[in-house]
């Protein structure tokens, strides 16, 4: 990962169908050759995401959903003002993004903006591919974070 | 008069999977301690059944995300056996760096955010990282060069890719190991360092009887060969292995025990870090052997508080192992050994983070599988953690539930256990009984 001010963090599973919606938006993000900017792709370790906000001034974590909305629906929650949920983990030797949060903040290690853009999913059964309304969520907002971040990075470089 | 209390822990953190503990005792004894694991069967065997024996590796990473390594070694070893295949030279090599890895990452998981806040007086490592900042960045730095060996070798850290019978898919270049020097130097640093905190520790006084079961191999530290061997005097060829350990259920657990065969009042079996290092630690890398010696570790097995250190040791030796084969690596000019299928039985037993894997298939002249059989190291040391909460417990009778609790969630911890392996934790239910037996 190559390091830049603005962190994008992709969190879920590809191979569980909408669950994938975090990577998917953050892979999408590395291919528009955004300035000052790294992309993490988390598969399950979360616990890379406090190394990762070390060197970052904003962070955007992508993340599915689950009960919160109608599927597609996306939420930005402001990470650091706003307790995340407690979701059950699958493992006790892996942190949520909860307690990664809190972790980081003992540690001194949270990026100054945390953003978590969550996009409620349809469905998380077995296999790839994003049902149609979650990935049009997902392009949504790709559109506005590359706007976002490349009108950052023409007023730095202007 | 009966009187009966009773404690409940929905869910105790920081182990590996769910299950319940129930204690029945009075003022006088304990008289039952079962640790019920009701995690659903997984049917890992059954579902082997019928599918190609270049299938078992990948299927069988996915008992665990913590250690796919142990399950994708031991299924390799066992379907090499049976085709006569021996990977060896740098391939061989690079299968040991893979495991290191695992261990570095679990063991270094375990040991600093899981284990240490027990003896620090901490609930969890979020709030310890309050107090011990740089203790906790370490351990994370310690866990990310473990996870880097796994992604460079094995593809991804969380279940591998890059693992088949008879080597692995694509190779690292030199450069790309070579490249891991610089991360390792530094936690072999960081990890003596942990060694001298852990090592320094009070831990509660506990001696056991266990038979402590690990490979032992000719010449060097025991990850994917060698014979089994024990504290008792076992040594036997790997395809043995159900002659002195076999399975049973046991009506409280959905993982299945084991029991020592061959023995009149056999002693409980024991796997893992304290009985690799009882029956292996002469052949321990020179960094972790001078280590076990300056913190006076030798004889530290027969304590399981004491495995916190003992894993320590381990981390330290994986480090230099890993150290030492990239130095000498030379590529090979293949990245796996051509296998044919033929139709046998064949058996694979490695040292999983937590003890031994042992699996054996038996597939037909299509390379199909007919048979499978995978005994994972924590449902071995079910009888053995009960063992040992049974002492603890027997001699702290009138401790206050609270701090008994909390001590029977640390003689868990001590293993390490990964129950979702092994057939998930914790409810506990302790039932003092005065006056009338349980």
């Amino acid at each position: 990962m190559s390091r830049g001010k603005t962190l994008l963090a992709g969190i879920g599973n590809e191979w569980r169908s909408d669950d994938g919606i975090g990577p998917w938006i953050a892979g999408a993000l590395r291919d528009a050759d955004l300035p000052d900017v790294a992309v993490l792709v988390c598969a399950r370790e979360v616990l890379e995401l406090i190394e990762a906000w070390k060197g970052a001034e904003t962070a955007f974590v992508f993340d599915a959903l689950c009960g919160a909305g109608q599927p597609g629906e996306v939420l930005h929650i402001d990470a650091l003002e706003h307790a995340l949920p407690q979701q059950a983990l699958c493992s006790s030797h892996s942190l949520n993004l909860a307690d990664a949060v809190a972790l980081g903040r003992s540690l001194d290690q949270l990026p100054e903006r945390l953003t978590l853009i969550g996009v409620e999913g349809r469905t998380f059964d077995h296999g790839r591919g994003l049902s149609p309304e979650i990935e049009a969520a997902g392009r949504r907002v790709i559109k506005m974070l590359s706007a976002e971040l490349k009108q950052e990075g023409t007023c730095e470089h202007a | 008069m009966t009187t009966t209390r009773t404690i409940k822990v929905d869910y105790i953190a920081r182990v590996e999977g769910e299950a319940a503990l129930h204690i029945t005792l009075d003022r006088d004894r304990v008289h039952r301690v079962e640790l019920n694991i009701f995690e659903p069967p997984r049917f890992f065997e059954a579902l082997l059944r019928g599918r190609h024996f270049t299938e078992a590796v990948d299927i069988t990473s996915r008992i665990c995300g913590i250690c796919p390594i142990a399950y994708m070694m031991s299924a390799a070893h066992a379907m090499e056996d049976i085709c006569g295949v021996k990977v060896d030279g740098p391939l061989r090599d690079l299968r040991r760096v893979l495991y290191c890895g695992e261990w570095i990452e679990s063991h270094g998981l375990h040991v600093a955010m899981l284990h240490l806040p027990d003896f620090l007086g901490y609930p969890d490592a979020i709030t310890m990282a309050k107090d011990h900042p740089d203790l906790v960045k370490d351990a994370l730095r310690l866990k990310a060069v473990g996870n880097d060996l796994l992604r460079l070798l094995g593809g991804r850290e969380i279940h591998p890719i890059n693992v088949r019978v008879g080597g692995f898919y694509k190779l690292p270049t030199v450069a790309e190991l070579k490249a891991r020097r610089g991360e390792l130097d530094w936690a072999m640093g960081a990890t003596q360092r942990l060694l001298k905190l852990v090592a320094g520790l009070k831990a509660p006084d506990l001696r056991t009887a266990h038979e402590h079961f690990a490979l032992r191999h000719a010449d060097e530290y025991p990850l994917n060969e060698g014979r089994y061997a024990s504290t008792d005097g076992v040594d036997i060829p790997i395809r043995e292995y159900e002659q002195v350990l076999q399975e049973e259920h046991v009506a409280h657990s959905t993982a299945l025990h084991s029991r020592r065969l061959g023995a009149a009042n056999p002693p409980l079996a024991c796997v893992g870090p304290a009985a690799r290092i009882a029956l292996n630690q002469d052949r321990l890398g020179p960094l972790a052997r001078a280590a076990l010696k300056e913190h006076g570790l030798e004889d530290a097995w027969r304590n399981p508080h004491r495995s916190i250190a003992l894993r320590c040791v381990e981390i330290l030796f994986a480090l230099e192992e890993s150290a030492r084969i990239i130095d000498g690596y030379v590529a090979p000019d293949r990245p796996c050994f051509e296998v044919t299928p033929r139709a046998g039985t064949g058996y694979g037993c490695t040292e999983a983070p937590r003890g031994t894997c042992y699996h054996r298939y038996s597939i037909d002249e299509q390379g199909l599988i007919t048979a499978a059989k995978i005994v994972p190291p924590t449902a071995v040391n079910q009888a053995a953690i009960e063992g040992d909460l049974r002492q603890f417990v027997s001699d702290r009778l009138d401790m206050p539930e609270d701090e008994l609790r909390h001590g029977c969630e640390q003689v868990i911890r001590n293993f390490d256990p990964c129950i979702s392996c092994s057939a998930h934790f914790l409810k506990l239910t302790v039932e003092r009984v005065d006056g009338v037996a349980a």
